[in-house]
């Protein structure tokens, strides 16, 4: 061997990339140090015999694999260069590992050998599918938060109608049966003690009609958010606690129909969770909009919310809560200490 | 000889049943609705013809919602009076009503009590 083949079996030693040759009849005559690294065998093990025998036998599927079928022995008989993108080797234990190859052909002394290299795909395997896997997880997260989001969507915009409905509808004709019953009460004169007295009855019930209706109305979408959006419907609502509620905002546009209903639903639910049961003297409510809309409802009551009260069977008031919040995208925490009030935080994402 | 002057009004609202039921009331207050209309734009032809002291205005109309027509009369320099009406509270505070030119709220449930104690007509132009 002259020594520029030296030279080069030296550099080959060197090279990380698994290298090996086979002669005429398939049998390893070198093999280098990553190479043996990778396959598992001493060089003794390896050297001398059929490559194809020693890490290449049998399929994935454990069926035999005659040497004659292997597309790495080829080049051998044709002179072409092969490459496979994706095949298997076998470790000493039996096990497979996948691999992508090229191989060659080389004139040796003897005859028309193979050089090969092979690299172990196993980690890229794993790194695709973990891939694939993280895409799937973001198709399916995208969907649901897409699913979510149509939901609310359609549920503010039913609410919005059925609202509408109640107040141009049922609402509007209570109050003009009652403005007519009032009429009717005054053109009676005193003659008549019994129809006066069941006109007084018909009248008392109207205007207690009317104003179950308004409430129910209000419950399920309150006219001001329609028509002035989600801060003056907050301070509207504010005014009517019974315990001082103030609100500090920031948000000087309209914002989509389904965010304000959502955004004010939010803040509606845990106002009258901190009424029921945080025994509170003050609620603070802040709303603040920049790249997202920020909603913080704080109460100096009693604490002791669970965190997970958002979630679904909770039992509590603010259930539900995080799903109107996760349709935009958004989070919902509850802070609660025992003792120490709760803050409610919700984010919004305000890109549709 | 002194001629007693009759209050005019002109009734602005989308529901007959309650134009009727309101024209009878203000009719026992002393007022004269001389004219109804059903939405905006009609409401907004009755006022231009018929100049009344007072105009009773829906908030929700059809076309356009109440404070558009109280605006726009009010930049015409409408010299009526409007008492705007709802079936809700107001959405609004007394300035910003007082802005687009309406001088008094009343929800329609009230409205026979208001004129019971004589609360109704009388609050003055801004």
């Amino acid at each position: 061997m002259g020594s520029s083949a030296i030279d080069a079996l030296l550099f080959l030693e060197r090279v990380p990339q698994p290298i090996w040759v086979e002669d005429e009849t398939g049998r390893v005559i070198y093999s280098n140090q990553a190479s043996l690294a990778l396959i598992g065998y001493a060089k003794d093990e390896y050297w001398g015999k059929p490559g194809h025998e020693v890490t290449h036998y049998m399929h994935p599927d454990g069926s035999p694999y005659p040497a004659s079928e292997c597309p790495m022995g080829a080049p051998r008989l044709t002179g072409e260069t092969l490459h496979a993108d994706e095949d298997w080797f076998i470790r000493p234990d039996g096990t497979f590992y996948p691999i992508s190859w090229w191989a060659a052909p080389i004139d040796l002394p003897s005859g028309r050998g193979v050089v090969a290299s092979f690299t172990d795909i196993t980690e890229q395997r794993q790194l695709e599918r973990a891939a694939r896997e993280r895409d799937a997880a973001e198709i399916r997260a995208d969907l649901s938060r897409a699913t979510g989001r149509r939901i609310v969507d359609s549920v503010a915009a039913a609410n919005r109608a059925t609202a509408r409905d109640l107040h141009d509808g049922a609402q509007q004709r209570l109050v003009t049966l009652l403005i007519n019953l009032q009429l009717a009460r005054r053109e009676l004169g005193p003659g008549a003690p019994e129809a006066a007295e069941r006109l007084d009855a018909a009248i008392a019930d109207a205007k207690t009609a009317v104003d179950e209706l308004r409430q129910l109305a209000a419950g399920i979408h309150p006219a001001i958010l329609t028509t002035r959006g989600l801060v003056p419907a907050i301070t509207a609502l504010a005014k009517r606690s019974p315990i001082p509620v103030i609100v500090t905002a920031d948000v000087r546009f309209r914002l989509d129909e389904s965010l304000e209903s959502n955004a004010y639903f939010v803040i509606a639910e845990a106002i009258t969770n901190a009424l029921k049961h945080a025994r509170a003297s003050r609620i603070d409510v802040h709303v603040e909009l920049a790249d997202t809309l920020r909603v913080s409802i704080i109460d100096d009551g009693i604490g002791g919310v669970p965190s997970t009260a958002a979630g679904e069977g909770s039992g509590l008031g603010l259930t539900g809560l995080a799903d109107r919040v996760a349709a935009f995208d958004g989070d919902l925490v509850i802070e609660s200490p025992i003792g120490a009030g709760t803050r409610v935080s919700a984010e919004f994402s305000i890109t549709a | 000889m002194l001629v007693p002057v009759t209050v005019t009004m002109v009734i602005i609202d989308d529901d007959p049943g309650f134009r009727r039921a309101a024209e009878s009331m203000f009719r026992s207050l002393g007022v004269e609705v001389v004219e109804q209309a059903g939405d905006g734009a009609s409401g907004l032809d009755a006022v231009r013809r018929n100049r009344p002291d007072w105009i009773l205005l829906d908030v929700n109309l059809p076309d356009m919602v109440g404070i558009v027509v109280a605006r726009t009369l009010h930049d015409e320099g409408c010299r009526s009076s409007i008492l705007l009406a709802s079936t809700g509270q107001s959405l609004w505070d007394d300035a910003e009503l007082a802005a687009v030119g309406i001088h008094d709220y009343v929800a329609k449930d009230d409205l026979f009590e208001r004129a019971a104690v004589g609360t109704l007509l009388t609050r003055q132009r801004p």
